[in-house]
């Protein structure tokens, strides 16, 4: 009777050691893996398609149901004597302040003041037969995180589109009196360019 | 120091930590593949349709825009002129699309399959709605398969005058030979349109008559004028059932007006027909002087293929261009 109590004993013991044997296992390939990738809460990972579907969903939203003539005003919004956009920075980008057209304050106070990080892209074209083209900030927040989206919309300049004044009104000069970012690269037609509007937007 | 069986049993407990190590990681990626699954699921085809549903808007609503601001400028422009420059402007709209789809790895191609000549009729100053040389019954459009943004702004006080509805109601009754009316005759018959000011309440009223000479019920406004909108069948951006009639024209139709000096105001008219085929120039001033009435040629309508490919999505689309006109609508 008492061998067999030790050997009870003892079997029990055994499993014990084997249930912490394995927690050691789970615990150092855990650590492993934590200390080969850098996993922050904005790190993108199978369980945060949610957020990325949330994002799609926000930039999708703010860029379509925006009017034409809304980002006509913010890719116009030029000043001729400083040869860059209204109360821009000395490199002609908007960091802190959205500048005063309808479309930059609307996120401005739909996305940015709620945490939502923005960054505003635009890709125009130079040459009529190549297509070589140039992107500029337009405005920033910050370096998007991983589970940051972006979406496009391309919004063609006629020639008869105005340029804008510093409080988002329309000036008598049209887009082809201005010397300005953009040139006229179909003269043939209507068209004047088109300009790539980049919507990216995360959680900061 | 340790007897056989002990390292028997200290074997069988490393195997058993490893089987059960090996179970919690099984069991953690199962949970990892669920909810990847499940978010997968949720997510690749709708964001892969909404990226080619993107593009197609972005390239329908930049034809549109092109369409529009050609016709409503450079009024001088012939048609080949009209047709150079949009075609260019478009050619240029599918180029752009192009590249931008080919550095997000997908393949997007347009092409224009058929571009639509048209005429603008164009009365922008208030006057009677009688021809050029003053003629009360006329022909504005003679023959005509589409027409759109088609609206007629009335004055009231320049009508024709009724003692009361009920009175200018009834089939026959003889001031209807005196109202001003815009027909529209086509192979089956002819859809007849009244306007008439009832004055004992101040209010413009309008009555279409079908082909077999019935009527439809009235619409009114009690106001010092209205805009007629036959595109989209209301008067004073009111619902008007009598001009439901629009959408069952029978093509090709003509447009005509009859008592045009029993009516002021303006009106605008945007057909598929030539001008000087479908739409008589002789009825018009010229373009230059931009005296009311006169006829802007224009183009109608676009028609273009477009093919859009991505990993996930093939869509490839026939797209007709004519901004604001209805579906199924003639007029």
């Amino acid at each position: 009777m008492i061998q067999q109590k030790n050997v009870t004993n003892t079997g029990q013991a055994f499993t014990l050691e084997g249930v912490v044997a394995s927690m050691l296992l789970i615990s150092v390939a855990l650590i492993f893996s934590l200390q080969i990738t850098a996993i922050t809460p904005l790190s993108a990972s199978t369980s945060s398609q949610h957020i990325e579907n949330q994002h799609a969903e926000l930039a999708q939203g703010a860029l379509e149901t925006a009017e034409r003539e809304e980002l006509i005003q913010m890719l116009l919004y030029w000043d001729s004597s400083s040869s860059k956009f209204h109360n821009s920075d000395s490199d002609g980008e908007y960091r802190v302040d959205a500048p005063n057209v309808e479309f930059a304050q609307e996120v401005d106070r739909v996305l940015i003041n709620q945490g939502i990080g923005v960054n505003i892209d635009l890709t125009y074209y130079n040459n009529r037969t190549t297509y070589s083209d140039t992107t500029i900030n337009y405005f920033t927040s910050g370096e998007p995180s991983d589970h940051g989206h972006t979406v496009e919309r391309s919004v063609p300049i006629y020639e008869n589109d105005p340029i804008y004044d510093s409080t988002g009104n329309p000036t008598s000069q049209n887009v082809t009196e201005t010397d300005f970012y953009l040139e006229n690269i179909n003269e043939d037609s209507e068209l004047y360019n088109i300009v790539v509007i980049k919507f990216t937007v995360w959680r900061i | 120091m340790y007897s056989k069986k002990h390292k028997q049993t200290a074997q069988l407990i490393i195997i058993t930590a490893f089987v059960l190590a090996l179970t919690f990681l099984l069991l953690a990626t199962l949970l990892n593949i669920v909810i990847y699954s499940e978010n997968q699921a949720s997510r690749g085809v709708a964001v892969a349709d909404q990226a080619a549903f993107e593009t197609h808007t972005d390239v329908n609503k930049s034809v549109k825009g092109l369409l529009k601001e050609d016709n409503f400028n450079n009024y001088s422009r012939s048609y080949d002129e009209r047709q150079n420059s949009v075609t260019r402007g478009i050619e240029h709209i599918f180029n752009v699309n192009k590249i931008k789809e080919t550095k997000n790895q997908r393949l997007y191609n347009g092409t224009i399959t058929e571009t639509e000549n048209g005429t603008r009729i164009i009365q922008d100053s208030n006057r009677n709605f009688t021809n050029q040389y003053g003629t009360e019954n006329w022909i504005v459009v003679d023959s005509t398969e589409n027409t759109r943004n088609m609206t007629q702004t009335v004055e009231r006080n320049s009508l024709h005058q009724a003692p009361n509805k009920t009175v200018w109601s009834v089939p026959g009754y003889m001031i209807f030979n005196s109202m001003f009316r815009t027909e529209f005759d086509t192979s089956s018959g002819t859809w007849v349109v009244y306007f008439v000011e009832d004055v004992s309440t101040n209010t413009i009223y309008l009555r279409t008559e079908n082909p077999s000479g019935s009527f439809y019920n009235d619409c009114a406004i009690s106001s010092s004028q209205a805009t007629v909108n036959y595109s989209e069948q209301t008067v004073g951006n009111q619902d008007c059932p009598a001009l439901d009639f629009v959408t069952e024209l029978n093509n090709p139709y003509q447009i005509r007006y009859i008592n045009s000096d029993e009516v002021e105001g303006q009106y605008h008219i945007h057909t598929s027909a030539e001008l000087g085929s479908g739409v008589p120039d002789y009825q018009y001033n010229s373009v230059s002087s931009q005296d009311s009435p006169y006829a802007v040629r224009s183009i109608y309508s676009v028609e273009y293929k477009q093919l859009y490919i991505s990993e996930e999505v093939e869509y490839d689309v026939s797209v007709y261009v004519a901004p604001n006109q209805l579906e199924n609508e003639s007029v």
